[in-house]
Order: C-alpha cells, then sequence, then structure tokens
C-alpha cells in the first residue's frame, strides 16, 4: 500500500468535486423546472404530444450520443456560431451542462408523472371547495403530495445524476472521473485511480440516500406518531 | 321572517352525465338557521346536487344563488367571471365530503386552519 500515493491522489481527484457537485445541482434544478413545465404541458393535447415526443428521444438515446450532439453537433451550425449563443455554445461546461439537464428533464418529467396521477382526486376537489385558485391548488396540494409520493423514484434520478456528470470528462471537462482520466494517462495506475473515484461517487450518493430518507420522513406527518 | 331572503336557493336545476339525467329541474330553498335533509335512493343525485353549489359539477342549466351571489352556469366549463363568483360563493360554504378528502401531507390542525388562514387570508389567533 502506498499510503503517501494515495492521500496526493484523493487530493487531486477531488479538486474535481466542485466541478462534478457543481454540474449534477444544477441539471437537477434545471431538470426539475423543465420537467415541471412538461407536465403543465400535458394538460392540453398538443402538449402531451410534444412532451411525449420530447421524452421518447430523450430518454431514447444514449446520454452521450446527446452530449457529444450538443458539443460536436451544434457548433457545425453558422446561424448558431454567429448568434449570441455562441459564446456560450463553445465552452463544453455549457453543453456539458445542457445535455446533463435536458437528459434528465425527460426522466423526472415521467417520475414527476406518475406522483401527479397519484394524487388523489378528492384532496384537489378539498381544495376546490374550500375556495383555492388553480394556481394556489397546484402549489399548496398536488405538488406537495406530488413531490412527496415522487421522492423514493426521484432520489434514483439524483444518484443517476451524480454518475452521469462522469460522462463530462469525455468532451476535455475535469470534474473527477476527469482528474481520473488524466492520470491514469499519467502513471498507468489504473486501478488505483478509479478505485479512489468510484470510492467518491460512493460517498456522495451515500449521503444523497440519507438526506432523502429523511427528507422523505419530513414529509410524512402521517407518519410522525409511527416514528417512536 | 318573511322577506328575508335565503341563504343558499336553488333553482331549476338541471344536470346529466351523458344520457343519464339526474337532477331535472330541481327549486331549494335555506332560509338562515334550517337544517335541511336530502334522503333518496342511492344513485338519486343527493351527492350530485350538492356538489353543484360549489361548482364542483356546473349544472347544465338552473340558478344558485349563495349569501347573496348568483351564477347561472350553462354546462362546460366555467367562464372567468362565473369561475370569480365560484369562488366568491366557495369561500362562505363549508363542504364535507362522504369520505373526508382530508390532505395527507398536513396535520390535522393544518388541515383545518388551511382554508381560513390561505383563502379567507384571516391571521393566526
Amino acid at each position: 500500500m502506498d499510503v503517501p500515493y494515495f492521500a496526493s491522489l484523493f487530493r487531486d481527484l477531488l479538486s474535481g468535486l466542485p466541478l462534478t457537485l457543481n454540474l449534477a445541482f444544477l441539471a437537477l434544478l434545471g431538470g426539475f423546472v423543465l420537467a415541471l413545465l412538461l407536465n403543465l404541458a400535458r394538460t392540453t393535447r398538443t402538449g402531451t404530444a410534444i412532451a411525449g415526443t420530447y421524452v421518447f428521444f430523450f430518454r431514447g438515446t444514449p446520454l452521450l450520443v446527446q452530449l457529444f450532439m450538443i458539443y460536436f453537433g451544434i457548433a457545425q451550425f453558422e446561424f448558431i456560431r454567429s448568434s449570441f449563443l455562441w459564446p456560450l455554445l463553445r465552452e463544453p461546461y455549457w453543453c456539458g451542462l445542457i445535455a446533463l439537464m435536458l437528459n434528465d428533464a425527460a426522466y423526472t418529467s415521467e417520475i414527476l408523472r406518475g406522483g401527479l396521477r397519484a394524487v388523489p382526486r378528492g384532496t384537489q376537489e378539498a381544495a376546490r371547495v374550500s375556495g383555492m385558485s388553480s394556481l394556489q391548488i397546484l402549489r399548496r396540494v398536488t405538488l406537495p403530495i406530488a413531490v412527496r409520493q415522487a421522492l423514493p423514484a426521484y432520489s434514483n434520478e439524483i444518484i443517476s445524476m451524480l454518475k452521469s456528470t462522469a460522462l463530462v470528462s469525455m468532451i476535455s471537462l475535469m470534474d473527477v472521473t476527469g482528474i481520473a482520466r488524466e492520470a491514469v494517462a499519467e502513471t498507468w495506475r489504473a486501478v488505483e485511480i478509479f478505485l479512489c473515484a468510484g470510492l467518491i461517487y460512493l460517498v456522495l450518493s451515500l449521503i444523497v440516500t440519507r438526506a432523502t430518507s429523511r427528507a422523505e420522513r419530513a414529509l410524512s406527518p402521517w407518519q410522525f406518531g409511527a416514528r417512536q | 321572517m318573511t322577506n328575508t331572503s335565503p341563504a343558499v336557493s336553488v333553482k331549476g336545476l338541471h344536470k346529466s352525465f351523458g344520457e343519464n339525467k339526474v337532477l331535472r329541474g330541481i327549486d331549494l330553498k335555506a332560509q338562515d338557521g334550517d337544517v335541511i335533509s336530502l334522503i333518496g335512493a342511492s344513485g338519486s343525485g343527493k351527492s350530485t346536487l350538492l356538489r353543484c353549489i360549489p361548482m364542483l359539477e356546473t349544472p347544465d342549466s338552473g340558478a344558485i344563488s349563495v349569501g347573496g351571489k348568483h351564477i347561472a352556469p350553462r354546462g362546460g366549463k366555467l367562464n372567468r367571471a362565473e369561475e370569480r363568483t365560484a369562488r366568491a360563493i366557495r369561500r362562505d360554504l363549508g363542504f364535507v365530503f362522504q369520505n373526508f378528502n382530508l390532505w395527507p401531507h398536513r396535520t390535522v390542525l393544518q388541515n383545518v386552519v388551511e382554508a381560513p388562514l390561505i383563502v379567507q387570508r384571516r391571521n393566526k389567533t
């Protein structure tokens, strides 16, 4: 066991952690908002078709392919290179973030749809007879119940997203995996390096698991009595 | 007591679900302090009548007034002005469902105070 080597390796890999967390957090945030919009669109027939098509494409193709399409593909178009978006879209960071976000939205919208469909109709009627507006009903009754019901499935998505950020190392970003790949290219100690990288992801997903199960309990007042 | 306007009144209420005509011209008046029982066989439209008053079901025709607010929908979705009247009516009504329809994400206390707090904007006292 080469302890000093492992110590310095960990330090190197951890310097990629901010980028990994940044990508995961922003992609999940943007993906959630987009997923919410996709579900609101599902109230109309054309909206349902659009949301369905979106999910079909982004869930049906590999994230890596989407990443390459955005990073290498979009730059082919002259009108994009001359548009105001180009300063963003030529950066691998933004391409990576956009790909992760769009991909996450597809999965999250389906998770959220399940949660929304499982909201008992009566709870919404109760909100309506107490005089709430549609927006109030959505915010105060439908969404909280839906989110609570979708949480176990959504924690899966959070963890999956956390690990998916590793793919951005393919477009030259230096996240934990990017740094690991570079270190392997220099030293050829692939087993040790990827073992360490894997350990970092493992700790992250442990934290997410703990946090979501705690959130599940906090959002279930009907279980307060059963906790002791 | 003859010229007090009724607290709740329903006139000529019609409601059908598809081919099934559930309510055919219901008239009803309730004064302040009245206790009224609706009795009928299962499926005879008791709940439908009740659900029509706060516009949980939109009647096909007829007029409803609650506490001086009138609404006379013509089936289908309520338009914007009607929706506003309906909300004002709901604010003044209490409604207990057959199976309660409590909000599972809230505590008992929160279930009770939600409507007064959020809809009527009373303060917490």
